[in-house]
């Protein structure tokens, strides 16, 4: 990777580009960042669906399509996320790059101009999104929201950041609440979108082999219309840990039980901390070097998978887990010792060492994806938007024994969630 | 022997030795890249359940699973697992066993050499003992547990039951708690003897690497060998399907579908051009783009989770068409009518055009990154095909061939419907 150039588009708008000649095709990503809020969190949802299947130009989806296709199977798409307590509302076209066509067509100005004018200018009748669209979108956006049952493990863990942050934004799902979705009105969704482009933090990264000059020109052309006023953004809203431990389970008709503990932890604000944790959490749960995957997987045979993930914006480092009935208890208080272990510093040198080089080599391999470049520096727009994958690297390096296991004594159990098979819960 | 193919479309080029044992190593440098990908691989998976060699009387018929088996246990030696080697060397390693095949890999972007010592070495140097063997029962059965609760996995494994009578696709990857429960030590050694001769493997590595290093280094670890012939049982699967109707209840929110259509399979596998032609034909009826997907996402008889792959392998190819819908029996029945109605009209040119197209960009992107570069080798040397063969068939293939292709293809009174359907709507 040759050069990262972040720079202001316009009030609110801020282009990334990362120059990558290597690359086989060119990635335009835009983010928009809001509060997350239950009242608007289904009907930004709805516009990543609605944004992407019509423009002006293209009046539906198969025109749409159509039109990608040609373009040598770009695709564009949208999705919504939570970012600490913001939610990210982001569209992506990624084509084939100029010099890879067939006769020499320039298709990387044709895909941004297309993607821009599907968010700028998507069809609209008096003022609304086209009925059809709209509820077409609807049951799409109820549909996603009731198909996040059929994966158990994500859906576990999905429900158990619920549970711990019950009452905060982290608390609202990704897609908004069933009913919010249910209950959603057209207005409502155009006034998400309006609200998108005038009031939304926006983050535009484009990894490419050129410069992005003529991207730029267009974006600052779209925004030049719109009044911006744009709303505080801050993701970073730590959760303070629940009074009492909760304790919550579900049964469900499944042959193996999934079995989430979240742990809050105590980073404070500050950069190096965040690196703190994460070398923490993969001393715990990550490769097959860790606590978690020595102890509780292959000595122990408790679980297929036992894995920790620190979500550094929230303070909470969630363990998850998927376990034979019978095994459920036994896991618990395996995995509770293994934090324990983790706390009292009893792990290796060598634990330490693997975690630290699997991180090194995972940011050095992030380098050769578009899609993994993108997703890491659009996830350090807050937090170090321009700190280098070496220097995040190093500071990786640079991190202690002694840092994790002060970090890590600051763990304390929050909430303990399981999905457990309905006929075990009649016995 | 060493051989350089290039592709100068695509400014790659791959080099290619073949192993006094018959086994052919294939390097693509990607000089600008960060990282490295590297595959050892043998052509055996889970259908390979009753096999001889040329040195034996008799067939042998394996326990259900033991490929997916012997892929876990390989990671273990007398001096401990492969995993703690490669936490010394940062490289994220891991092993799949699919339908034909076992894979083991890592992907690293240091240390590269280290790490494929130990690749080679763990691959070539099997050590069960009947503990050990044991052992891996209850982390097997877990995992099988959790692919019993995946609807996804379910639906696909109804349809394989409904489409073959008597081919090994139809049998889940990891066998069942029953039929691992009889491997034991001597059968591993007895299918590792068969089937990870080296006259049956290949290596593919991609990335930041020296060609001329890898075949220094495959030269120096791989052992000597004396070539065996491998003879599958022949498996008499007659065209006709089983059924054409399989469902089941599981807790799913909107319910899940399969179609198959099952195809004659003359040969054990189909040709690049057969390939090629059957993927465009799919694209040409099912894609985003046709008036089919209009009709069926525009009415919400799916949803955004709707695709098709050509399932195919040794003796055995469908196209499989999946998706989510409250009414999967309607959406089977339009599809039917679809493909009579482009039967009978022919089907369209200018969508022909836009499907190679798309198909071209598709192809291409795939050299984006180190892992799918690796892929697409890996899918050449199994079929022991240039690594370019598919290539030149995308940019060569003609409107005709497609179309004679599709005559072949796609025979409605040779398919079956598989659902799941979530719990309230069993029937």
């Amino acid at each position: 990777m040759d050069q990262v150039k972040i720079q202001t588009l316009c009030d609110g708008v801020e282009g990334c580009f990362i120059a990558a000649k290597h690359f086989k095709t060119f990635r335009i990503s835009i983010s928009f960042f809001v509060p997350m809020r239950r009242e608007t969190a289904a009907a930004n949802a709805l516009l990543t669906g609605i944004l992407t299947r019509a423009s002006a130009e293209y009046p539906d989806f198969t025109a749409v399509n159509a039109r990608l296709h040609e373009l040598y199977g770009a695709s564009i798409y949208g999705s919504v996320s939570k970012f600490g307590d913001l939610q990210r509302v982001k569209f992506v076209i990624s084509a084939l790059d100029d010099r890879y066509t067939l006769q020499q067509e320039q298709i990387s100005k044709q895909a941004a101009e297309m993607l821009l004018s599907m968010l700028f200018a998507p069809p609209l009748e008096d003022g609304l999104f086209r009925q059809a669209d709209f509820e077409r979108e609807k049951r799409l956006l109820i549909e996603n929201i009731q198909s996040e049952l059929n994966e158990k493990r994500s859906y576990a863990i999905a429900r158990t950041e619920s549970i711990v942050c019950a009452g905060e934004p982290y608390g609202i799902p990704k897609y908004g609440m069933l009913e919010d979705a249910q209950a959603l009105t057209n207005q409502q969704a155009v006034q998400a979108w309006q609200t998108l482009l005038a009031q939304a933090f926006v983050r535009i990264n484009i990894v490419a082999a050129q410069a992005p000059r003529a991207v730029y020109e267009q974006v600052q052309q779209q925004f030049a219309g719109i009044k911006r006023q744009v709303l505080p953004v801050t993701p970073y809203a730590p959760h303070r840990k629940n009074a009492q431990l909760k304790e919550q389970t579900e049964t469900m008709d499944v042959t193996q039980d999934k079995l989430c503990m979240a742990y809050c932890m105590d980073v404070a604000s500050d950069f190096q901390n965040r690196i703190i944790a994460r070398v923490m959490t993969d001393v715990l749960g990550g490769g097959p070097y860790s606590l978690c995957f020595q102890n509780v997987r292959e000595k122990q045979s408790l679980c297929y998978y036992c894995a920790a993930r620190a979500n550094t914006q929230k303070n909470i480092v969630l363990i998850d887990s998927g376990v034979l009935p019978q095994n459920s208890l036994q896991a618990q208080q395996a995995i509770a010792q293994q934090v324990q272990l983790l706390q009292d510093g009893a792990f290796t040198d060598e634990m330490l060492q693997a975690s630290k080089m699997a991180i090194a080599d995972y940011m050095r391999t992030l380098q050769d994806s578009p899609e993994l470049i993108d997703t890491w520096y659009g996830n350090m727009v807050f937090e170090a938007p321009d700190i280098t994958l070496s220097a995040y690297t190093d500071a990786v390096w640079k991190v202690s024994r002694q840092q994790v296991i002060q970090l890590a004594k600051t763990l304390e159990l929050d909430t303990v969630y399981q999905l457990r098979g309905a006929q075990k819960e009649a016995e | 022997m060493k051989t350089i193919v290039q592709n100068q479309d695509l400014n790659e080029q791959c080099a290619v030795y073949t192993h006094k044992s018959g086994l052919k190593v294939y390097v693509q440098e990607k000089p600008l890249y960060s990282s490295a990908y590297a595959i050892f691989g043998t052509r055996y998976g889970s259908i390979d359940t009753t096999f001889k060699t040329d040195k034996d009387a008799d067939f042998i018929t394996v326990p259900e699973g033991i490929a997916h088996y012997l892929e876990h246990k390989l990671f273990e030696s007398e001096d401990g697992d492969a995993f703690t080697r490669y936490a010394k060397t940062g490289a994220m390693a891991n092993a799949f066993t699919s339908f034909d095949r076992t894979c083991y890999l890592f992907s690293c972007s240091s240390h590269f050499e280290e790490s494929f010592r130990i690749l080679l070495d763990f691959v070539q140097h099997p050590f069960f003992t009947e503990e050990t063997v044991q052992k891996e029962q209850g982390i097997i059965g877990q995992e099988i547990n959790m692919y019993d609760d995946s609807a996804p996995w379910r639906v696909l494994f109804n349809l394989l039951g409904a489409l073959y009578h008597k081919h090994p696709v139809k049998i889940d990857i990891a066998g069942t708690v029953e039929s691992i429960a009889k491997i034991n030590a001597p059968l591993l050694y007895d299918c590792y003897n068969t089937f990870y001769n080296l006259n049956n493997m290949f290596i593919c590595v991609a990335g930041n690497v020296q060609a001329e290093r890898v075949f220094a280094l495959a030269d120096e670890l791989l052992k000597d060998c004396e070539p065996v012939e491998i003879i599958r049982a022949d498996v008499k699967e007659p065209y006709e399907i089983v059924k054409n109707r399989a469902e089941i209840s599981l807790p799913v929110a909107v319910p899940l579908f399969a179609i198959g259509y099952k195809e004659a399979c003359e040969r054990p596998q189909k040709t690049v051009l057969q390939r090629v032609c059957t993927e465009l034909v799919m694209n040409m009826l099912l894609g985003n783009d046709t008036p089919l997907y209009k009709d069926l996402f525009g009415s919400g008889l799916i949803n955004e989770n709707f695709g098709a792959e050509y399932f195919i392998g040794h003796g055995y190819a469908s196209i499989i068409i999946e998706g989510e819908s409250n009414q999967p029996e309607r959406v089977y029945e339009a599809i039917n009518r679809e493909i009579e109605r482009q039967r009978s009209q022919g089907l369209d040119k200018t969508a022909f055009e836009r499907a190679k197209k798309s198909m071209y960009g598709g192809y291409v992107s795939n050299y984006n990154n180190v892992e799918d570069t690796v892929m697409s080798m890996v899918n050449a040397a199994f079929l022991q095909e240039g690594v370019f063969d598919q290539y030149n068939c995308i940019k060569q293939v003609t409107y005709e061939q497609v179309c004679a292709r599709f005559d072949e293809i796609f025979d409605v009174n040779n398919s079956a419907l598989s659902v799941v359907w979530g719990k309230q709507e069993a029937r």
